[in-house]
């Protein structure tokens, strides 16, 4: 019998240890990441990926090479606030990892240490809601080496290993809430940091693990009111230090995405069954999106049932429900889409991350359970014990070998390499389905993608012999003298006050050593008076300034609460709040420019909302739910060099504020062959209903539509719930129009 | 012994983490294919921007009405034109951009004159 019982003895006593057990995730983390390692510098040939890439390289080059910080992004769209940009990564300490061993050796590197992360951190979780030392050891890869991990890491999608911080963020609020102000630094700080780390997804997600972590505190405490003001005030710290240690991230990504709002995510649903293959594949060898093994479901099942474990069954339930999305009926998903910031989500299986957690956890309690009955069974205990033991060491496996199998199906190129001396940057038309090869070659990609509509000038071009130039080439000229990311020296001779105008983006970060900065076009332009100048652009907009000194100083505050953690809560609300103080002097004190929203215009440059249809409309006058009006039409079909093309336009008119969440759908149906179609959620491609003025017309052009030649179509159009379900607004009037399925027919047209 | 322990632990640390970064260090990667030379790169360039029109026609009519996804569709059949040419002479993609990005620049002949702007980024609502 002893020989059996050695491996448990051995386990159980080596599981608490720090080091013992550290030495044993790191191993299990290089393990689950061997095959992206022995790959490591290989470019995955997937289109995010390439902007990815793009993100963390052009912040190493600018660093590496120009000696700053990386808060411009010349390389992209023809200049981006690098800061701004919600997916980036360099903001994070694994940003020294990138500059030690570049950006493609470096990413899994960076998923090994978060990986460890992720396992002691789940291990730790696990251990504050009752886990054993054993069972949280062997329940933490069910949540660290998830599927998630690895499906992530084959897209390159490196940023998601920002949740592998979730445990750790789950349990500072769970410590803090329990009275321990340390909890609230762990909690404050993990949040932080995936934010920084590109969190887009992660720390919006923290916030509702840490709800259902507060309403548990709140329920064990309801009868200790100064227990629940303790938890509430320790909430607060964690997130006001979350907060601060993100300002230099959130206080830029929110400016960007004030002036950009992110429309993104339709109708995504999840059936039961879908979900169930994500969290434990189908068959052998098991696969899965999501996968956490299907082998130690009897642990979970064990660990779930009891009064305790009933707030762990609730979350995963509750994000179970959410990850059905719009498949759920009532749908928590289609709730949640009306709360900013979870309005601009998508993709609702991802919530079956934070159910990870949950599973992992009622895992190791399921384990502790067993453990407690096996000791009243002492003959069978050895065996029960070990067989468990055993089934969860099977279910690591699994994970490692899906962790293989999506590293392998990745397909690689080489990393892009150039090899171009000294070459002066210049923003080329580029291309972003290659954007990471572009700043080797020094060369900005106007081609580009995020989704976000990204503030982009329409005039900006990749094909111009100087990347700086007069508005007016008689009123002198203009030369470089110096360029970095940051920083653009010219000298300017102008014979009459001028118009310099640099061929990227403006924003209204940039400031100049003479003249006035403007946007032109929406590049970025100086006015300057007559003379010779020597001209200095630099970029350091306020929330960069602001966001970096708030960001400090919530470390610093960080550090304070951490060494005095007995200090009452108004003093650790004060010291939390810190960061703020900053924010708040530094809008004070430096001024800048609102970044304006673009205006609803066409591209002819007309407002889009006008006091009548234009000339040559046909009126229809169909009148919608939501008081939205089909009031008219005009549909063109000319020829070009190119093939026969529509002119199409369709005028709206609404009676009151529009909901959110509309968009338009348009079918081209033609006698032979598919139908194609042109739906779109904002009026024109330009603005959403919601942010258009009533009792106006609302001209949604869509100029120069490719048809194919000799075809008839029959043209329908309509309004959908597009990012609320998806369900047709019905049509309450048709006047004399033709209406199919809450579609009305706008026109038929033959393209010659 | 449990300091003992301990400190094999944290060699063992040590030693896997090593492993971990000389492995990424020292991994090999795909070769990169030759470089090109200059008659090579104007090949590349014509190749490419010859076929610019017909490709933007496909993409107008798979994205009919949406400026931004009809130029992206573009793009892609673009890169995909790119990377075959690389392949069709082992050589290496980054030369082959650079060449399409040379000849906008610097106005070589081509068989067509490329767009040299970009509508701005309008994503969709999924992909």
């Amino acid at each position: 019998m002893d020989r059996w019982r050695r491996p448990i003895a051995i386990a159980r006593e080596l599981a608490p240890r720090t080091w013992p057990r550290l030495a044993l995730f790191v191993t299990l983390a290089v393990a689950a990441q061997w095959v992206w390692l022995s790959h490591a510098g290989s470019m995955v040939d997937f289109r995010d990926a390439q902007y990815f890439t793009l993100f963390e390289e052009a912040a190493r080059r600018t660093v590496a090479k120009y000696h700053e910080l990386p808060l411009w992004n010349p390389y992209y769209c023809g200049g981006i606030y690098a800061l701004g940009t919600p997916s980036a990564r360099f903001s994070s300490p694994t940003f020294v990892l990138t500059l030690l061993f570049g950006v493609l050796r470096s990413s899994p590197l960076v998923a090994v240490l978060l990986t460890v992360a992720g396992l002691e951190g789940m291990y730790r979780y696990g251990r504050s809601r009752g886990a054993g030392a054993l069972g949280a050891l062997l329940a933490a890869p069910l949540f660290a080496l998830c599927g998630f991990f690895p499906r992530s890491g084959s897209f390159e999608w490196v940023n998601f290993f920002g949740f592998e911080l979730l445990p750790w963020a789950a349990l500072g609020l769970r410590r803090a809430f329990a009275g321990e102000s340390r909890g609230a630094v762990i909690a404050g700080g993990a949040t932080g940091l995936m934010t920084c780390f590109g969190g887009t997804y992660a720390a919006p997600y923290t916030l509702l693990v840490g709800a259902w972590e507060l309403a548990e505190a709140v329920f064990r405490f309801r009868k200790d009111r100064r227990r629940i003001v303790s938890a509430l005030a320790l909430g607060a710290v964690a997130a006001l230090i979350g907060g601060g240690i993100a300002a230099v991230r959130l206080w830029p990504i929110a400016e960007t995405l004030a002036s950009s709002p992110r429309v993104i995510g339709a109708n995504d649903a999840n059936a039961p069954l879908a979900i169930a293959h994500m969290l434990f594949g189908s068959r052998i060898p098991f696969r899965g999106d999501f996968l956490v093994g299907v082998l130690v479901l009897p642990l979970v099942v064990l660990g779930a049932i009891g009064k305790k474990s009933f707030w762990p069954v609730a979350s995963a339930c509750f994000f179970l429900w959410l990850a059905a999305g719009y498949g759920s009926n009532p749908s928590g998903y289609a709730m949640l889409r009306t709360i900013p910031p979870y309005t601009m989500l998508r993709s609702p299986e991802r919530f079956l991350v934070p159910f990870a957690l949950a599973y992992a956890s009622l895992a190791a309690v399921g384990f502790g359970k067993l453990e407690a009955l096996a000791r009243r069974r002492k003959k069978a205990a050895t065996f029960i014990v070990l067989g468990a033991m055993t089934l969860a060491c099977i279910d690591d496996g699994v994970l490692v070998d899906n962790s293989w199998a999506w590293q392998r199906g990745r397909t690689l190129m080489a990393a892009p390499t150039a090899n171009v001396g000294h070459r002066e940057f210049a923003n080329a038309r580029g291309n972003r389905w290659l954007a990471a090869y572009y700043p080797a070659l020094e060369r900005g990609t106007l081609s580009c993608f995020d989704d976000y509509p990204i503030p982009q000038s329409t005039a900006l071009r990749g094909d111009l012999e100087h990347e700086e130039y007069l508005s007016d080439a008689t009123s002198g000229t203009v030369e470089r003298r110096a360029w970095s990311p940051n920083s653009i020296t010219l000298h300017v001779e102008a014979k009459k006050p001028a118009r310099v105008i640099v061929n990227q983006n403006w924003h209204p970060g940039w400031r100049a050593s003479i003249g006035t900065v403007l946007a032109d076009d929406g590049r970025l332009a100086v006015d300057v008076p007559e003379g010779s100048h020597d001209l200095v652009l630099r970029f350091l907009p306020r929330s960069a300034l602001g966001g970096g000194l708030a960001s400090l100083v919530a470390l610093l505050a960080a550090f304070v609460l951490w060494r005095k953690p007995r200090l009452g809560h108004v003093k650790q609300l004060a010291i939390a709040a810190a960061p703020f103080y900053v924010i708040v002097i530094t809008m004070a004190v430096v001024s800048e420019p609102k970044r304006p929203r673009p205006p609803p215009a066409l591209t002819s440059g007309e407002p889009i909302a006008q006091a009548e249809p234009p000339e040559g409309a046909r009126p229809i006058g169909v009148k919608l739910e939501e008081g939205i009006e089909l009031e008219a039409a005009r549909i063109e079909v000319h020829r070009s060099a190119d093939g026969p093309m529509l002119d199409f336009e369709i005028d709206w008119k609404l009676d009151h504020p529009a909901p959110d969440g509309l968009g338009i759908f348009v079918h081209m149906e033609p006698d032979k062959g598919d139908a194609v179609n042109v739906d779109h959620v904002a009026v024109a491609t330009v603005a959403t209903f919601e942010t258009l003025p009533v009792h106006m017309t609302l001209r949604d052009e869509l100029p120069g539509i490719a048809v194919e030649s000799g075809k008839t179509y029959k043209i329908w159009a309509g309004v959908w719930r597009a990012r609320r379900g998806g369900a047709r607004l019905h049509v309450v009037d048709k006047g004399t129009a033709t209406v199919d399925d809450d579609r009305v027919l706008v026109a038929t047209i033959h393209a010659p | 012994m449990p300091a003992v322990k301990d400190r094999a632990a944290k060699i063992a640390v040590a030693l896997v983490a090593l492993v971990a970064v000389g492995r990424a260090v020292f991994a090999t990667m795909p070769a990169p294919g030759k470089p090109l030379d200059a008659a090579g790169e104007h090949d590349a360039y014509r190749d490419i921007v010859s076929r610019e029109r017909s490709m933007r026609r496909e993409a107008a009519v798979k994205f009919p009405g949406d400026l931004w996804s009809a130029d992206d569709d573009f793009h892609q059949r673009e890169a995909d034109a790119m990377r075959s040419f690389a392949t069709s002479r082992t050589a290496r993609l980054g030369d082959v951009i650079r060449a399409v990005d040379d000849g906008m620049h610097e106005r070589w002949q081509g068989a067509g004159q490329p767009i040299a702007t970009v509508p701005p980024c309008r994503p969709r609502l999924s992909y």
